[in-house]
């Protein structure tokens, strides 16, 4: 097979519908093909080469076109449970840990046809955004290796973005999907919070938490997403309603939506390459026929600081599990207690850590109200900004990021800047909105821009509709993609 | 950054966590922080606590702490026994077990409760 790297979803599908290639040579050349570049982008951690084939053999004996992702090959992000095959989060507390049962979204994807290839690098239990927090490999951003490809799915976005995965399954408590999305050049979606089972992915912050797409385009995005979208039994946040058809009115353009833009977008400050696409973007929208307007959005200068608050807090008690008895690691020790903090101690990494002592203070008595009750309050006063805007608009369009990637190591001594780069995303986990990453342009260092959209609750129809209207005016993958492509 | 101009810091003082306030920390999280991290972390914690106190500038009279996300409430099912694991399936991930149950060492002992 020829010009792997550059195949989307759909064009597979297309092929297979002609019978022009069959599962088992597609998969093969996946697997040759990540055998080849992941050891210089190192965007898995672990590849699943003989169920991967044993999969595609079985669907050999079925009709192409009875399953919407028959014999697409699938990267999985590590903390999205896998029966019986490997499940790490990046941590050494589960480095050998081996889940008894699948993620829903991993019984959908199997359902629906698709090949499920491994497990991608994250930053530890996704805690961060460079996934150089992961306890194995440092991930590189395919278009240039210097760079961290963002996080904390980081690796899922750089198997799409280097061609070794068509798509992926990520992540997203505060921008994990998208804003690895942005800096690869490759789609991200999170949906709204529900609307995708959490079943099977190991919690950070339950409240926050959603499994997303990532892709090369929006159409791949739409058929992933309608793939793992819909209520789950296992799952009492799950939203109750069908999943909307998400692809009837994708087509249907940018002329008549009604977005909003921040009034603040030009005193962010964004690197000027970003600002150059933002702007660029609102005079999109006004020529292909969108009802603009200038909005104050809610909570942007409070969404990081209410966001670390709830998120640790969350994260601090989700990850009490690990305390070396039901599974993962036990570090030796005579009595219970010790084994307990030796085990934590030298299980988790220092982010992790350093999280978890962070969400046990403001969970400790004294503090409580002061800020969690506080940050709980904010999230009301946010979620009530979002909602009043969307009574007047479909979408906001603003940056995913205010930076292109940036460089291995930069800012891995600074947690507080680390968290700025996710600014801009965290306000639509905060108020459970669903948002989506597009590549919209490079920057003169040749790095993806992405744009990202936000709709109001339960409308990722409309979101991907006006996601796929900017797509087609951007036309990122007609005028760019990174060199590793073509090896 | 905007943000960042909106939450800089007030005061030329270094903002540093005391070891007994690190040490509180760690008992209740059962979290056992290396000689080596620990001068990083104080700094780096007392940061993000500064960091995060600006929230409480904002005045967000009139709203309720909210737990909930959007307009979705958790739905409750039938209180029916439905497939699930089995012990065996369970324990096989244990890093110790024995006889069905999950080993661990002792746990009767007695421990320092001093705040």
């Amino acid at each position: 097979m020829e010009n792997l790297a550059g195949l989307s979803v759909v064009s597979l599908r297309e092929m297979y519908r002609k019978r022009a290639v069959r599962p088992v040579e597609v998969v093969t050349a996946y697997l040759e093909r990540i055998e080849r570049i992941n050891p210089t982008i190192k965007a898995f951690l672990h590849v699943f080469a003989k169920d991967a084939l044993s999969q595609a053999r079985a669907l050999e004996k079925e009709d192409p076109e009875g399953r919407p992702l028959y014999g697409i090959p699938v990267a999985v992000k590590d903390n999205i449970c896998t029966r019986g095959l490997p499940t790490t989060c990046a941590s050494k507390i589960l480095e050998h840990y081996r889940p008894p049962y699948d993620a829903t979204v991993v019984d959908r994807l199997h359902d629906a046809g698709a090949v499920i290839m491994g497990k991608t690098n994250m930053d530890e239990f996704a805690m961060g955004s460079s996934t150089e927090n992961s306890a194995f490999e440092i991930t590189k951003n395919p278009w240039n290796e210097d760079y961290a490809p963002g996080g904390s799915s980081g690796g899922s976005a750089a198997a799409v973005a280097g061609g070794i995965a068509p798509a992926a399954l990520g992540s997203d408590t505060g921008g994990s999907i998208r804003q690895p999305a942005s800096l690869c050049g490759v789609v991200g979606l999170k949906g709204t919070y529900g609307r995708v089972s959490r079943y099977g992915l190991v919690a950070f912050a339950s409240s926050l938490d959603q499994i997303g797409p990532i892709t090369r385009d929006v159409m791949d995005c739409a058929i992933v997403m309608g793939v793992i979208s819909g209520r789950d039994p296992f799952d009492a946040t799950s939203i109750p309603e069908p999943a909307p058809d998400l692809t009837a009115d994708i087509k249907k353009g940018l002329r008549g939506l009604r977005i909003a833009i921040p009034r603040d977008l030009d005193t962010w400050e964004l690197e000027d390459s970003v600002r150059d696409a933002a702007v660029g973007t609102v005079d999109i929208l006004k020529d292909e026929g969108a009802e603009t307007e200038r909005v104050d959005l809610p909570g942007m200068e409070t969404s990081i600081a209410c966001y670390y608050i709830l998120a640790n807090a969350e994260a601090s008690s989700n990850l009490a599990r690990y305390d070396g008895v039901k599974y993962g690691l036990r570090a030796r020790s005579d009595s219970l207690i010790e084994m307990y903090e030796q085990t934590r101690g030298e299980g988790f990494g220092e982010e992790v850590k350093r999280r978890i002592l962070l969400g046990t203070y403001v969970l400790s008595a004294g503090y409580y109200d002061a800020y969690y009750s506080k940050a709980q309050q904010v999230k009301a006063l946010i979620c009530d900004g979002f909602e009043k805007i969307f009574t007047r608009f479909d979408l906001i369009v603003l940056p995913t990021s205010p930076t292109p990637a940036f460089q291995i190591g930069e800012k891995i001594d600074d947690p507080i800047a680390m968290y700025l780069s996710d600014i801009f995303t965290t306000p639509a986990n905060i108020a459970g909105l669903p948002a989506i990453s597009i590549p919209a342009g490079v920057s003169p260092e040749g790095l993806p821009i992405g744009m990202q959209l936000i709709a109001g609750a339960g409308r990722e129809a409309t979101l991907l509709r006006g996601a796929l209207g900017l797509e087609k005016v951007y036309r990122f993958r007609e005028q760019f993609s990174p060199d590793i492509e073509k090896r | 950054m905007v943000a960042f101009y909106y939450f800089s810091f007030s005061g030329g003082l270094p903002l540093e966590l005391k070891d007994s306030e690190l040490a509180h920390l760690e008992r209740l999280a059962r979290v056992k922080i290396g000689r080596e991290s620990r001068k990083r972390l104080k700094t780096q914690l007392a940061e993000i606590i500064e960091f995060v106190r600006k929230l409480q500038e904002i005045d967000t009279s009139g709203y309720t702490p909210q737990a909930y996300v959007g307009r979705f409430r958790p739905t409750l099912r039938d209180d029916t026994v439905g497939l699930c694991l089995s012990r065996d399936e369970v324990l096989a991930e244990s890093p110790d077990s024995e006889r069905g149950f999950f080993r661990v060492p002792p746990v009767i002992e007695k421990e320092d409760t001093t705040p």
